[in-house]
């Protein structure tokens, strides 16, 4: 490799890695501002964030390790901020926009973007871009899953800014305070937003001025150059063709019949295309916004292709969507899109699904494919209280083996789940068990991971808020595994009445009654019959799956005397 | 009086012994005995030390990987968990997180414990402390004899809320014993008092996993210290920093991992504290990774959980970061034709190239002997470097980026001390520290070497290396006090009462960690702080708090702390979550003057000067020919035998009395 040659003149290979890092690392530097002063612990816990520098043609230059599913949206949320403001010659120093316009920045209004111009000698040079969810921003309800416009899930700020030339608009910042349920959360996580951009714009300032424009510049598209390298090599490797997944969501959040999706991934020598098929755009709120839609395809590819590599605008070149108007994954202003990120993590896991036609033995199989969200809310002793629990699934078995401890949805990597003495010691509830769930696990050669029983007792009158996806369609086996089972709920009243449910808005539970959550386990990976007896037998010995079930999926385990040597 | 200290890490044991009534200092390395390592501990003190200094010697202060590295090679005992019925598997659940977070593929570990030595108990404590369920003592019968016939070694015992009230726990390690088990048992609550069941759990694991290893080589290694006639105190450094008895360290297992790493840092703390220094960074940098601390007024920053092999630890953590940079990293070119260097390492062996111990792939330490900055081409212990291997090897990475030997070399450097001062700059990001007004504490093998580099990427201008350098974590073990630590979860609104609650929790901590028993020598001081929060927010701060304060004073020094973080404050109410206590006894070491010698002749190497950006003659000086208050101007290489110190063009080594380098590197970048 000789003689990397950008514009005619000469790059040096070192520059171009001392540069990646230095990017990397002041991406990383925006997110530890933004989790450091942050007041909501979505945002320095759950990591509910993105940050991300792109340069002056509003490319990726860097991203912090953040909410995978966010990632891909940034450079949307960049563009419309400069749309908004009549294009890069009305951009002055100092300005931060602030919106929340849902299908600008691809995700419900509570996750406004917060974006930042660049300057280096008077001239637009890059952008420093912020993204994290606030708790509320005006929408109906806190959280919303059954709305059928845009205008009922939340305040709408369509790229305004909130400082011009480095003075807050006090105007705007009053508007937005005074539509929040929360105002002191929101106005602590707002300014960790303006911290964490301005950290990122000085940053990315220093950057441009140690190497100079001129140099900062060809550096770059080198680096882009080596970003979309190594993708377009990884796929010049795959054999072309078309693959295809499908999956439902269980309604489109007003009840009804499930909504069925099928995605197409089309490999042609060195690129790309997801196609995101043809489902119409609902009238319920898990619209998928194309800026988000986009982010998915972003994400899932690059978990594949990009080896582990921190991702730049070198990386996406190869990839393309293709998602018609009027559909689930590019609908219409104002269809509602405040579930949007259910239809998103379906997306990843379709998009998965379809690659492991295509390079084998690199996708595991299905998990329990949600975030399983419960929102909990009410009065005790005379205090209005709240508390969230998300809940971890079985895992895929894969080529590896098979699927251990369930985990957070891939969408939300770099979340985790409550602890329990934390939630009693806080709220009136009582969790009376975390534990795995016995045969809900695929079967195969390598049997998936258990999914995971949570069990609630509210100790005073609560109302609840349910966000539990997949209940109709259990997690796939791979290669010839089974599935695993599918999440599900139930609320058992102290009366004795038993509901199922999946979304479910402002449920009343009186004080003594019961939630349980059972999230879907992994499916298995390769048939059941090549299951070494010695495993089948172990894991019966560890709970993992009942004798009788054992007997059923693996009768070759109990046909012969068990060996010893593989147990 | 004589002190003796020895950290035994991966490869090497290295002792320092110092004679506090001479100042005369002794240093030995030999290698590591991984099945025995108190042999490797005896054979080095035979060699060191005579045996009439033993006999007087009055302190051994040790650090150890044998906790550390039961846990990563999987060699420790055979657990039992008994726990709370519902609660069997919060081991294995953990909190749902993936050490590599866009990887579909990462796979949990399996945990400590499987699932069938795991047992659940009926019973129910309230986070209040109230019995919500009693105990099953037929249960709990069932549960000590399965225990019994599964064969472990040991047995940990978590309870959910058991911070909250240990009653049920203690009824577990009864039951045991009344079975006739004789192995050992560890209670959550006696490890930790703070809530978060899987973090504690985790800690209760550990510290029954490690516990019958460690208390057979505390033994052990007692029994080589006595056979050789040592009869002095026997020390061992802490997880959260300090030292403490072996006799402790056999009841709080846990508290010895990364004792050898954190030695260091401590280390460095001291010496900045002697030296006025009010904020550091270290740059600890060996063979294969680069380790770094922030310290703030003498000490290195706390945190209140580790983790190791991704297992949370429950305790007080001093925060040392680590990445794959160190002077055995490797340079290849990637599938798109850039230059990468780390994070695999050649390692002790092969090693570099130019060590000539069979190492084909060039390394950051062969970068810099072919710039010249090693000074010399023959190392301590007679070792001569192989420089023309070493210049094949960086060509051929150069050949694939069309670059010549030299460049590459520099490249190599460049792109490692950006890694090493990407690590920093997150360092001091998250402790919202300003790196340019910061001190870089250089040791390690490589530290002094690639200081200056470091330094550069961050506009640091003090670099600060101290006496032995390359022995310095060793060293450090001479440097530590005696401490013990303990906390509790403790929810409480900051006002008189709840303030009198939270001294009456402090107080129990004091009478407990009074109550652990060995050796104390001299007086203590008490350390109190209480973790704070606003009400409604997650986020808390430790505030250390004097016996006398109001709750209004401790709430302004939380304000204060705040605002320094937030740049505002809140209108809530202030809430305590945690109460904190550590005792402290001084032990420190008085350190002695430097002794030197003399150069014999001074020489002169041509090396690679990065501030001029071409070769220059740099002088070659022994460190050991440096007396207290010498200036010594770059370009200067500066020879010990463990270490070896660049000084670049424009930058000013000043010798302080204890013999340690102040170096300036005047304006920055």
């Amino acid at each position: 490799m000789s003689g990397h040659v950008v514009a005619g003149v000469e790059v040096d290979p070192i520059t171009v890695e001392v540069l990646r890092n230095e990017l990397n690392s002041a991406a990383e530097q925006m997110k530890i501002v933004l989790q450091r002063t942050s007041f909501s612990p979505v945002i320095y816990e759950n990591l509910d964030l993105a940050c991300a520098l792109y340069d002056r043609q509003v490319r990726l230059l860097a991203q912090a390790d953040a909410l995978p599913i966010f990632l891909g949206t940034m450079n949307a949320c960049v563009e419309a901020c400069v749309a908004a403001a009549g294009g890069v010659a009305r951009l002055e120093p100092g300005d931060i926009f602030f919106n929340s316009s849902p299908y600008d920045i691809g995700s419900h209004a509570q996750d406004a973007a917060v974006v930042m111009p660049v300057f280096a000698d008077g001239a637009v040079v890059g952008y420093a871009a912020i993204k994290a969810h606030h708790l509320d921003l005006g929408a109906k309800e806190p959280y919303v899953t059954d709305s059928v416009d845009l205008f009922q899930e939340g305040v709408i700020l369509p790229g305004v800014r909130l400082y011009r030339r480095g003075e807050l608009q006090e105007d705007l910042h009053r508007t937005i305070v005074a539509n929040t349920r929360m105002p002191a959360a929101l106005v602590g996580d707002l300014n960790a937003e303006v911290a964490a951009a301005r950290a990122g714009a000085a940053l990315l300032a220093g950057l441009v001025d140690k190497h100079g424009l001129a140099s900062f510049t060809r550096h770059v598209e080198r680096l882009f150059d080596h970003g979309e390298a190594l993708v377009r090599h990884f796929l010049r490797e795959l054999p072309d063709g078309r693959h295809a997944a499908s999956g439902c969501l269980d309604s489109d959040g007003l009840g009804g019949d499930p909504v069925s999706v099928r995605i197409t991934v089309e490999i042609d020598d060195d690129r790309l295309v997801v196609d995101f098929g043809t489902t119409p755009q609902q009238r319920g709120p898990v619209n998928c916004p194309l800026p988000l839609t986009l982010s998915a395809a972003r994400f899932a590819v690059m978990a594949v292709t990009a080896a582990g590599e921190r991702v730049n605008e070198g990386h996406l070149r190869a990839l393309g969507i293709r998602a018609p108007e009027g559909t689930l994954f590019h609908p219409v202003s104002p269809a509602p899109v405040f579930l949007c990120f259910l239809a998103g993590e379906l997306a990843i896991d379709l998009i998965h699904e379809a690659l492991a036609d295509a390079v084998p033995g690199a996708i595991p199989a299905g998990s329990g494919g949600d975030l399983c969200a419960l929102a909990f809310w009410g009065e005790h002793d005379g205090e209005f209280w709240t508390g969230s629990v998300d809940h971890l699934t079985g895992q895929g078995a894969g080529a590896a083996g098979d699927g251990t401890a369930p985990l957070i949805h891939i969408s939300c990597s770099g979340g985790r789940n409550a602890s329990s003495e934390v939630l009693e010691a806080r709220h009136p509830l009582r969790v009376e068990a975390t534990e795995l769930v016995t045969d809900s696990g695929g079967a195969g050669r390598s049997r998936g991971g258990p999914g995971v029983r949570a069990r609630y007792r509210v100790l005073s009158d609560t109302r609840m808020t349910a966000i539990v996806e997949r209940t109709r369609t259990p997690p796939r086996g791979g290669a010839g595994g089974s599935p695993g089972l599918p999440n599900a709920m139930e609320v058992r009243f102290p009366d004795g009445r038993r509901e199922q449910h999946g979304k479910v808005t402002d449920l009343a539970l009186p004080a003594g009654t019961v939630v349980e959550l059972c999230s879907g386990g992994g499916g298995g990976y390769g048939p059941p019959a090549e299951r070494p007896s010695g495993a089948v037998h172990t894991d019966v010995a560890q709970g993992y799956i009942t004798e009788a079930r054992a007997r059923a999926d693996y009768p070759h385990a109990f046909t012969r005397p068990i060996d010893r040597e593989e147990s | 009086m004589t002190r003796i200290g020895v950290d035994v890490g991966g490869t090497f044991t290295d002792l320092i012994a110092l004679d506090e009534r001479t100042g005369c200092i002794s240093v030995a390395k030999g290698p590591t005995t991984p099945d025995a390592p108190e042999r490797g501990v005896g054979a080095v003190l035979a060699g060191a030390v005579p045996a009439l200094a033993l006999d007087e010697a009055e302190l051994f202060l040790h650090g150890t990987t044998v906790a550390l590295n039961a846990i990563l090679e999987r060699k420790g005992a055979r657990v039992a968990l008994v726990t709370t019925e519902g609660f069997r598997d919060v081991l294995e659940l953990r909190r749902g997180t993936r050490d590599r977070m866009n990887d579909v593929t990462w796979r949990a570990p399996a945990p400590l414990v499987p699932r069938n030595l795991r047992f659940a108990v009926d019973e129910r404590i309230a986070p209040s402390g109230a019995v919500i369920t009693p105990i099953d003592r037929a249960g709990l019968r069932r549960a000590a004899e399965d225990v019994l016939a599964a064969g472990v070694d040991a047995v940990a015992v978590t309870f959910i809320n058991a911070y909250a009230n240990p009653a049920h726990e203690l009824l577990v390690g009864e039951a045991l014993r009344n079975a006739g088990f004789t192995g050992t048992v560890t209670l959550s609550h006696a490890v930790s008092g703070e809530y978060r069941e899987y973090e504690r759990t985790s800690t209760t694991v550990v510290d029954a996993y490690v516990r019958p290893r460690l208390s057979r080589y505390f033994a052990d290694l007692t029994d080589e210290l006595r056979g050789r006639g040592f009869a002095g105190a026997t020390l061992v450094t802490r997880c959260g920093g300090g030292a403490m008895s072996f006799a402790e360290a056999g009841e709080r297992p846990f508290e010895t991992i990364q004792s050898g790493i954190v030695a260091g840092a401590v280390g460095a703390g001291a010496l900045c504290d002697r030296l006025g220094v009010p904020v550091a960074v270290t740059a600890d940098v060996g063979g294969t990774s680069f380790d770094a601390a922030l310290i703030v007024d003498g000490r290195p920053r706390t945190r209140y959980e580790g983790v190791v092999a991704g297992m949370p630890l429950q305790t007080d953590w001093i925060d040392v970061r680590s990445i794959g940079a160190g002077g055995g990293s490797l340079a290849r070119v990637d599938a798109g034709g850039l230059l990468r260097v780390g994070p695999a390492s050649a390692g002790a062996r092969p090693g570099p190239v130019c060590y000539g111990h069979g190492g084909t792939v060039a390394t950051a330490t062969d970068a810099a002997a072919v710039l010249g900055m090693l000074g010399r081409d023959e190392l301590a212990g007679g070792l001569v470097l192989d420089l023309d291997a070493a210049r094949d090897a960086i060509g051929a990475v150069g050949e694939r980026l069309a670059l010549g030997v030299e460049a590459t070399a520099r490249g190599i450097l460049a792109i490692l001390s950006s890694n090493m001062a990407g690590l920093l700059r997150q360092i001091f990001a998250e402790y919202g520290q300003d790196p340019r007004s910061a001190a870089l504490v250089c040791f390690g093998g490589a530290g002094p070497l690639f200081a200056g580099l470091i330094a550069r990427e961050l506009a640091i201008t003090t670099l600060i290396v101290p006496m032995y350098a390359g022995n310095f974590s060793a060293w450090s073990l001479l440097d530590q006090d005696m401490t013990r630590s303990a906390s509790a979860t403790a929810l409480l609104a900051l006002d008189e009462d709840g303030l009198a609650r939270a001294r009456m929790r402090l107080d129990g901590l004091q009478a407990d960690l009074r109550g652990r028993g060995g050796p104390s020598p001299g007086t203590s001081s008490v350390e109190s702080a209480l973790d704070l929060r606003y009400r409604g927010q997650e986020f808390t701060l430790t505030i250390p708090c004097a016996p006398d304060e109001t709750p209004a004073q401790i709430a302004a020094r939380f304000e204060a702390e705040y605002a320094a973080i937030f740049a505002t404050t809140l209108a809530h109410d202030l809430e305590i979550v945690a109460v904190r206590s550590a005792l402290r006894t001084a032990l420190r070491a008085a350190m002695p003057a430097a002794t030197f010698a003399p150069d014999a002749a001074a020489t002169s190497v041509d090396a690679h000067s990065f501030g001029l950006g071409h070769r220059t003659a740099f002088r070659v000086v022994q460190r050991t020919s440096l007396a207290p208050g010498t200036h010594l101007d770059g370009p200067a290489i500066i020879l010990e035998d463990t270490a070896t110190t660049y000084l670049d063009r424009g930058h000013t080594a000043t010798v302080d009395p204890s013999g340690t380098l102040v170096v300036r590197t005047g304006s920055p970048g």
